[in-house]
């Protein structure tokens, strides 16, 4: 496999297409920062699997905020990686503190106007993007995605077998205006927004 | 007129800059219908940001089984061991319990007592609102942004104080901890060097443990700093973090530690 520098991975991520998948395995498969966050994880409270969902949530924060431009290039990718696992498990276990909080009758009154109610919303609110890509369908879905992820629409045409980057332009369009319209027909949809 | 897609996209994604990005902000402001829009794309965006984590989290199941069976393989393998007589087999396991006792000794000193461990727990338990002070926004903002990982614009924010601001050393103390978050420690210290020049006593004291966390994190608890700056902290019986210091001291003096480091 490849050996890539952080700035490699970043310009990887950043392209999109296979490259960006590459890179993404070579994150996965360093293995003493997974150790290392399966170590954080397990003495704080939290067992191997959750080291590991960890370090798999903490690569696609880092995926994510790669390709938003979110991350500064000054600080190295793993030291970056490691923080965000270790803050995402953090958030985790206070989550967790209220919910047993939530089920503890005699502290009931302290937290009822607090968390449970947004934790119901945003599972609620992944129910609706959950609903908003199953009717989408599987094609328009990953035309969607894969614009997301920037390829150019010449990419999108082959990889979607279009017979042109135009064919492959209205049919992200016709995707996109699709997904708009589905939102838009839920009833209050802002209350969705972040 | 329908709206431009590809300019609102454009926008969503960072792509639109300067100038241009700031007068369509201010047509934005202007026209609900165009605002309307941007949030619907803001939110189909989230969407199809919910299915590339799908895709990536059924991607690391893959590969994580793929590994697992791997393991497996290894595991399979018989060993056949021939017979032995009963002394060199007593010794053979007298051996094997000692081997696992000193493993087992190691691995608990390094769960425990290794100096970033260390630093890990003392840092978790360092409140991070304290320094939120004044009326400004942006600062209580700066440090949402270093809760959620923003780092980039929790700094830029941070970073633009100027130091006639009457924040100016708060803002710098939080940078700081955006560094140590980034794994940043010798940055991180550099910005609290700047921080014992700040008129609140508190400040300063937070800054100054900090930077021991930092020391530890990199290792380096022979630092002359490092050893000064927990013995001040040991001396003051009235410094915020006088029992952390000495309690960090009495691990830094423990056999464990001596064994995981």
């Amino acid at each position: 496999m490849k050996v890539y520098t952080d700035q490699e991975l970043v310009a990887a991520i950043k392209k999109g297409g296979s490259g960006r998948q590459e890179a993404i395995r070579f994150i996965y498969n360093k293995g003493d920062l997974r150790r290392k966050v399966v170590h954080f994880v397990r003495n704080n409270q939290g067992n191997d699997a959750d080291g590991n969902d960890m370090f798999h949530e903490g690569i696609i924060v880092l995926d994510r905020n790669i390709r938003e431009d979110k991350f500064r290039a000054e600080s190295s990718i793993e030291g970056y990686l490691y923080s965000i696992c270790r803050f995402l498990w953090q958030n985790q276990r206070r989550k967790k503190a209220r919910v047993d909080l939530k089920e503890d009758a005699t502290q009931m009154d302290q937290i009822e106007t607090s968390t449970p109610e947004l934790q119901l919303l945003s599972d609620e609110k992944k129910n609706l993007l959950h609903r908003a890509l199953e009717q989408l369908g599987e094609r328009c879905k990953r035309i969607l995605e894969l614009w997301q992820l920037s390829y150019s629409m010449e990419e999108i045409a082959t990889e979607m077998d279009f017979s042109s980057a135009q064919m492959a332009r209205k049919n992200k369009y016709r995707c996109q205006q699709s997904l708009l319209k589905f939102f838009k027909d839920q009833p209050q949809w802002k209350q969705w927004l972040s | 007129m329908e709206p431009d897609i590809d300019k609102i996209e454009a926008y969503l994604s960072g792509a639109l800059a300067g100038a241009e990005r700031q007068a369509f902000e201010a047509e934005i402001a202007g026209d609900p219908a165009l605002a309307e829009e941007v949030d619907a794309v803001r939110l189909a965006r989230e969407a199809v940001e919910f299915s590339i984590s799908s895709n990536l989290r059924a991607q690391f199941q893959e590969w994580q089984e793929a590994e697992a069976t791997g393991t497996k393989t290894e595991e399979a393998r018989v060993v056949t061991m021939a017979p032995r007589r009963n002394l060199r087999r007593v010794l053979a396991i007298a051996a094997s319990v000692l081997l696992i006792l000193a493993v087992g000794s190691f691995w608990y000193a390094n769960e425990q007592f290794a100096s970033d461990q260390l630093a890990m727990d003392y840092y978790e338990n360092m409140p991070l609102d304290l320094h939120i002070r004044g009326n400004a926004e942006e600062l209580p903002e700066a440090v949402a942004k270093i809760r959620d990982n923003n780092f980039a614009e929790a700094d830029a924010y941070l970073r633009s104080v100027p130091a006639d601001d009457p924040l100016y050393y708060n803002a710098r103390y939080y940078l700081a901890h955006s560094l140590h978050r980034q794994g940043e420690y010798d940055a991180s210290n550099d910005i609290l060097n700047e921080v014992n020049e700040a008129s609140n006593p508190n400040l300063r004291e937070d800054a100054s443990w900090l930077k021991v966390l930092n020391y530890l994190e990199l290792e380096q608890t022979g630092n002359d700093e490092f050893q000064t700056l927990l013995e001040e902290m040991i001396a003051d019986d009235g410094h915020t973090h006088h029992n952390d210091a000495v309690n960090l001291n009495d691990k830094l003096n423990s056999f464990w530690y001596n064994i995981a480091n």
